[in-house]
């Protein structure tokens, strides 16, 4: 009985260990990165791995994709670190443009749109369906925010965010001027920020 | 178009999402390196992206970490392996190519000693490789706040000389009515008729425009330069003036001009 409580206390010492990670900064990251140490890359993946998937995921609609992308982008982090500039933004910003762009390079390049001509629609859309509810549930008690944007904005954010088109292909395609996308892009991204805190 | 109607012209947000044409984003990388107003735009923008992308995040399956770094692992793999194909010619010659039965044996067991010894040399390199990089990072740190702080010192050295030289005279320019947290500081040689220049608190000038000095002589303004924010030196000597009754600041295009504007006027002082 007693081995037993022994046994729970030092699972639950041992799990509070692994919670309380200590917070590196970015700049302890990037230099552990730098010196190919293994830490910096547990770091990494532990604290944006879910992010990084959750762009990918969107991105390409599939999780066999998905599965091969997040790959790329972590290999593509570690190869190209030293090309971060930080005087352009953040560590964290860097690698979700990594990985959207990593993304939307897969849908747009030949064998992926060959692939998905070849596919039976239900299918693609059962997929969809499935990582609907995948992203639900990993959120439990969380809205999906994209959801509670207005269908134009969200629209926008799908076309631009995710499937990369350009203002002036997107303006084309809904058939509005490209100063009405500008603007809508601006409040769409204003909206979000505003969903976001109230989610805080 | 001023900097707020750029702003607020969706340009920004095409820029975090990456939807801004080379061009734009050429500028706009420029722009943000100059303007603390508009990096801070930036920042924000992006700062929602990362909010989004957190909490749009799903949780990738568990075995994909270890797969990833096996992928990594091998990749070092290989560009160690460049390394040490390197390092292989040297061993080579030590195999004589007329070996008899009788001294195989020993040299199997150099074969075994060469090949230890390189592996030992070869992870010594890494890690003295590896330490020495860190080394090298951690001076140039180093000597970059070692000039900042030299560039400090030298600039606050010549306030204080100035400050304690009796013959100099210390004439506070203060904010005018539009801006009055504003101020600067003339330092006045009664013997050379030298006059010094520090801004203590006006905001940088916009990259096409300077801060002019003037000095009133006789109720008119006469142009003593233009105060170079570009330079590293906080106090900068300008054209020296006998009699002057006032100084003042305005705010010029690069270069300086012929008589001041007086809408932009920032400080003023008198002696």
């Amino acid at each position: 009985m007693l081995d037993c409580q022994l046994f729970f206390y030092f699972c639950l010492k041992h799990f509070n260990f692994l919670n309380n990670q200590p917070k590196l900064s970015e700049p302890e990251i990037i230099s552990l990165l730098l010196q190919q140490d293994e830490k910096g890359f547990n770091y990494l993946y532990d604290n944006y791995a879910a992010a990084v998937y959750g762009i990918i995921t969107r991105v390409v609609s599939e999780k066999e994709y998905a599965d091969e992308i997040i790959q790329d982008v972590f290999v593509k982090i570690w190869k190209n670190i030293a090309q971060f500039d930080s005087e352009k933004g953040r560590l964290y910003t860097w690698m979700i443009n990594l990985a959207r762009n990593t993304a939307i390079d897969y849908i747009r390049s030949k064998g992926f749109q060959n692939e998905q001509k070849n596919q039976s629609i239900p299918d693609f859309v059962n997929d969809s369906e499935q990582y609907a509810t995948a992203a639900n549930v990993d959120h439990i008690g969380v809205k999906e925010v994209l959801s509670q944007l207005k269908e134009e904005w969200r629209e926008l954010i799908d076309l631009a965010y995710y499937k990369g088109y350009t203002q002036q292909e997107i303006a084309e395609r809904l058939d509005i001027p490209i100063g009405t996308i500008k603007t809508r892009t601006r409040n769409a991204l204003i909206e979000l920020k505003k969903l976001l805190k109230d989610h805080r | 178009m001023d900097i707020k109607e750029y702003i607020s012209s969706g340009i920004i947000e095409a820029y975090v999402m990456g939807l801004a044409s080379e061009e734009e984003t050429r500028i706009l990388d420029c722009i943000q390196s100059n303007n603390p107003e508009v990096k801070q735009a930036i920042l924000d923008a992006q700062n929602t992206l990362e909010d989004f992308a957190s909490q749009q995040a799903i949780a990738p399956p568990p075995a994909l970490k270890s797969a990833i770094w096996a992928k990594i692992s091998e990749e070092n793999q290989e560009k160690n392996e460049i390394e040490e194909s390197v390092a292989e010619p040297v061993t080579t010659p030590l195999y004589p190519s007329q070996g008899t039965e009788n001294n195989k044996a020993p040299l199997k067991w150099f074969a075994i000693a060469a090949t230890i010894l390189l592996v030992a040399s070869i992870s010594l390199n890494l890690y003295f490789n590896s330490t020495q990089n860190s080394i090298k990072n951690q001076l140039a740190t180093l000597t970059i706040a070692q000039k900042n702080n030299e560039l400090a010192y030298q600039n606050l050295k010549s306030k204080w000389d100035l400050v304690n030289n009796p013959t100099v005279k210390t004439i506070p320019l203060l904010g005018v009515e539009k801006h009055p947290d504003m101020k600067a500081v003339v330092y006045f040689e009664q013997n050379s008729n030298d006059v010094y220049l520090a801004l203590e608190n006006l905001p940088i000038a916009p990259k096409d425009q300077q801060y002019q000095l003037w000095a009133i002589v006789d109720g008119k303004p006469v142009s003593l330069g233009v105060f170079d924010q570009d330079a590293a030196a906080t106090v900068q000597k300008m054209t020296a003036v006998t009699s002057a009754q006032a100084f003042a600041i305005t705010l010029e295009k690069r270069g300086g001009v012929a008589s001041p504007t007086m809408e932009n006027m920032y400080v003023m002082g008198k002696v």
